[in-house]
């Protein structure tokens, strides 16, 4: 199965599609940094799919983005190393069985960019295998790494929930410096299982993208809070497939920039089965010079009967010199469904800000008030399962709009 | 029971026949099929044209051969430029009198209804057939207010100052491939200049016919509305069908001045061989008002985006659109708006029916650049999709530059559901009449905009004699 990102056909027409030049790069990694980590990998299905992936890896250059300003990419030297993030219930993607390792080969996809899918594919230095049981009640699977610029995080992740179960999972990371983050995640959620994904991804001065593709069953639910805070370019991309029905998705991405960061997301979910139900709400706050692209995605393919779809974006612009372009896009092959969406731009309303001021707040710290309680719904989400993280959360928006709003 | 919200889309399908017939005109010159710079010296000749214009379509011609097809909408590969006419000239001379126009040219506008339309009053009409204008009349008191209504080409040769300066200024031809096209091989169209503090008490119209296979037809319509003056325009396209492709490349160019009000509406019914890439663009200083009315029926492919450029502080636009997809239609529509000024404002309300297989696709725009502080604007869109068969797809950008600017978009796809026409059934309405209503409710909007004879044309156009499909 290959979930392409636009699907821009019907029957005999079709849309002409932009293609995203590529840029060459010289320290790009090759055999060399393959065979340098190979006695890491015990599984062998798992090396073959890292040499399969390479095939094509290997014929392509880096993107060149023009919204997000990206041209190309220099990953850092490569460290040979390989670990399951400071995890103590996730399992080594050494351990994956046949199961797996299907997932592994079968879900493909574009991600944000080919060559950065098929880059943490090949060249992931940390990775893990979360498989729940039948019937197993819920449990909490953390990952967490620090990033800083002698150690970039290319990451695998696998995830496979068997009927009936639930699980938990927050993956966390930390920049210190000038890094990056390549990341790849799969996950089938069978029949009547229960999935909550939280990313907190709290970066620097980094070039990051996380590339998340979930198949969705029967009565199966995910719920995703994909939180991004800063980057110098940060691209999530997270497709959805409802093949089955009564499938049930609601991603809640979070962001916030500054300074010159960008953030350019990109949120897929497409319905091929009756009676699928898929949100997306986004939230962020651009401060500064910075920049968001929001790409929100519905796909209701034919036969989605009864499907629901929408989406919602909101964005807080607190910057004369911040820009933001969104996409509430919706494309639909099905009439007998429920789609809309709605996306909105804006700056703080006077009403709010005079109504804090009668209050006692400063101009400022009004502005404070409004701007971070946009965040507190994640991190209050956060906080249910994993308090120490949600502090980190918590500190660093709010270090963030301190810096914006000092009164000095 | 009969499944009542089963329709048959054939039975809501527009009644394309009225617009089928062909006339046996002759044509005074033609071009071979095949784009060279022999073929536009040559049309630029038989125009009798100044050598500027000549020189522009050169350029124009230059660009457009090393230009890329676009790299977004409707696939065009099968667009085969080098079988199309670029020009073909009716063998009349330009007429302010409808009773010297030759008998199979008025023949043609008669069943379109054109010198019906003037006989109701409308202020002045332009017809064009193919390539050239072949009737021209104004009311003779918008004459005297110093309103000039008149094709392209007598405009280029009497208004030469007033052309340059703004011709081809607001899309220029490097803007991309299609205007380029139409800067080389332009033909016929209208200009109108409204003077200052004039308010043209009726609606001005122009009608654009193909009649030949293999056709394009590139018309030009510039238009200023001077400072505090008030206009309205309409135009309507149409062309029979043939099995080879016709190309309409038009371009609309709209200057809207300080204080003055301008609505431009269409209603565009092309054969279903049409390729329509037409680039339709206003810009509006201070406070003044640009309207678009579009109701985009016929064609093949189509690629048309309106766009307003709000220029001057506290400039307005409003864009009203129904696109309406067919059997064998793709048409990829939408409206552009660009804030550039402080206190701008926009609506946009965009509509689609997608029906028989046919594909909507909105493809919309709204950009608020850094200096538009306090800009306000409001994007609605709409799909009513008949059927299963059909596509209707929603893609708009909003870009926000600035930190005080109020944007909402919103869309919503629907159907004709059943509760909705047993709804309408239990207060006693039939279920033809049921559909009917909520149909007609859809495109209200639109409907309202126009002119009475055209509301009821378009009403005619969307047939909703349903009654067929539940018998």
């Amino acid at each position: 199965m290959y979930e392409k990102a636009l699907v821009l056909n019907h029957n005999d027409f079709y849309v002409t599609e932009w293609i995203v030049p590529e840029v060459d790069s010289e320290k790009d990694y090759g055999i060399i940094e393959i065979d340098s980590s190979r006695n890491f990998f015990t599984n062998e299905k798992l090396h073959e799919f890292r040499l399969n992936r390479f095939e094509e890896y290997k014929k392509m250059g880096f993107p060149k983005w023009k919204r997000a300003k990206l041209t190309g990419f220099e990953p850092l030297p490569f460290i040979p190393k390989f670990n399951t993030l400071n995890s103590e219930n996730l399992q080594s993607l050494n351990d994956l069985d046949n199961e797996g390792i299907e997932i592994l080969n079968n879900m493909d996809f574009d991600g944000s960019h080919r060559k950065f899918l098929l880059m943490s594919d090949v060249f992931f230095n940390s990775g893990f295998y979360l498989k729940t049981k039948a019937n197993q009640e819920n449990e909490i699977y953390i990952t967490e790494a620090i990033i800083d610029n002698k150690s970039p995080l290319y990451d695998l992740g696998i995830i496979n929930l068997a009927k009936n179960s639930k699980a938990t999972l927050i993956r966390f990371v930390k920049s210190q410096g000038s890094s990056s983050k390549i990341s790849s995640l799969r996950g089938k959620l069978n029949k009547n299982s229960e999935l909550t994904v939280i990313n907190i991804n709290l970066f620097d001065n980094d070039i990051s993208t996380d590339n998340i593709f979930f198949d969705i069953g029967k009565d199966a639910k995910l719920t995703v809070y994909d939180i991004n805070i800063g980057g110098k370019v940060t691209a999530p991309h997270v497709v959805i497939r409802m093949a089955e029905e009564k499938g049930n998705v609601n991603i809640y991405p979070y962001y916030l920039t500054q300074d010159n960061e960008i953030i350019d997301m990109f949120y897929l979910i497409r319905y091929y089965a009756p009676e699928t139900f898929g949100h997306i709400i986004g939230h962020g706050v651009l401060m500064d010079s910075s920049r968001v692209v929001f790409r929100g995605n519905l796909d209701i393919k034919k036969g989605a009967k009864e499907a629901n779809a929408d989406e919602q974006d909101f964005n807080l612009i607190l910057s004369e010199k911040a820009k933001v372009m969104a996409y509430p896009s919706l494309y639909v092959d099905e009439n007998e469904v429920n789609a809309g969406h709605a996306a909105s731009i804006g700056s703080i309303e006077e009403e709010k800000l005079y109504y804090m001021m009668t209050r006692g707040y400063s101009k400022n710290e009004a502005k404070k008030e409004i701007a971070f309680g946009i965040f507190e719904p994640s991190i209050e989400f956060v906080n249910q399962y994993d308090t120490k993280l949600a502090g980190e959360l918590k500190n660093v928006i709010q270090k963030r709009f301190d810096k914006e709003f000092s009164d000095s | 029971m009969k499944d009542v919200n089963k329709i048959n889309y054939e039975d809501l399908m527009i009644n394309q026949s009225k617009f089928d017939f062909r006339n046996e005109a002759k044509y005074a010159y033609k071009t071979p099929p095949g784009l060279n710079e022999k073929v536009i010296r040559e049309i630029s000749e038989a125009k009798n044209e100044p050598k500027w214009m000549l020189e522009h379509r050169l350029q124009a011609f230059k660009i457009f051969e090393n230009y890329h097809e676009p790299h977004f909408g409707v696939d065009i590969t099968e667009l085969d430029l080098s079988k199309i006419v670029a020009y073909m000239k009716p063998d009349a001379e330009k007429s302010t009198s409808w009773d010297d126009v030759p008998d199979e040219i008025k023949d043609t506008f008669e069943k379109l209804g054109i010198p019906e339309a003037e006989r109701k009053a409308l202020a002045g009409v332009g017809a064009q057939y193919d390539s050239e204008v072949v009737y021209q009349h104004i009311q003779k008191e918008l004459n005297d207010l110093g309103v000039i209504f008149l094709d392209m080409e007598t405009a280029v040769k009497e208004y030469p100052d007033l052309i340059k300066e703004y011709f081809m200024k607001l899309v220029p031809s490097h803007n991309h491939r299609y205007a380029a096209l139409h800067g080389a091989l332009w033909s016929g169209g209208s200009f109108l200049y409204v003077p200052k503090g004039v308010k043209v008490p009726l609606p001005l119209q122009a009608y654009f016919r193909m009649n030949n296979p293999g056709m394009s037809q590139l018309e030009h319509t510039l238009i200023i509305a001077d400072e505090e003056s008030e206009v309205e325009f309409i135009e309507g396209c149409s062309a029979p069908s043939y099995s080879v492709t016709n190309l309409h490349a038009g371009m609309v160019e709209i200057y809207v001045k300080k204080g003055a009000k301008m609505k431009y509406s269409t209603i565009q019914n092309w054969s279903k061989n049409t390729y329509n890439l037409n680039t339709k663009r206003a810009i509006v200083d201070e406070d003044g008002s640009m309207e678009w009315v579009s109701g985009s029926l016929g064609s093949f492919k189509t690629m048309l985006y309106p766009m307003t450029i709000l220029k001057g502080r506290g400039a307005k636009n409003s864009s009203v659109a129904l696109t309406y997809a067919g059997p064998n239609q793709h048409l990829d529509a939408g409206s552009k708006v660009f804030h550039l000024a402080p206190y701008t404002s926009s609506i946009v309300n965009a509509r689609s029916i997608s029906i028989g297989g046919g594909w909507a696709f909105y493809r919309g725009w709204i950009k608020i650049g850094e200096n538009a502080k306090g800009a306000k604007s409001s994007v609605e869109c709409n799909a009513l999709m008949l059927d299963n068969k059909s596509k209707s797809d929603t893609v708009p950008l909003i870009e926000v530059h600035t930190d005080d600017a109020d944007v909402g978009h919103e869309a919503k796809i629907g159907r004709i559901s059943q509760d909705q026409i047993y709804y309408l059934m239990s207060r006693g309405l039939s279920e033809i009449d049921a559909k009917n209503m909520i149909v007609r409710g859809f495109i209200e909007p639109l409907v309202k905009e126009l002119p009475l004879e055209y509301a009821l044309e378009l009403n005619k156009l969307i047939n909703l004699e349903v009654e067929s499909s539940i018998g």
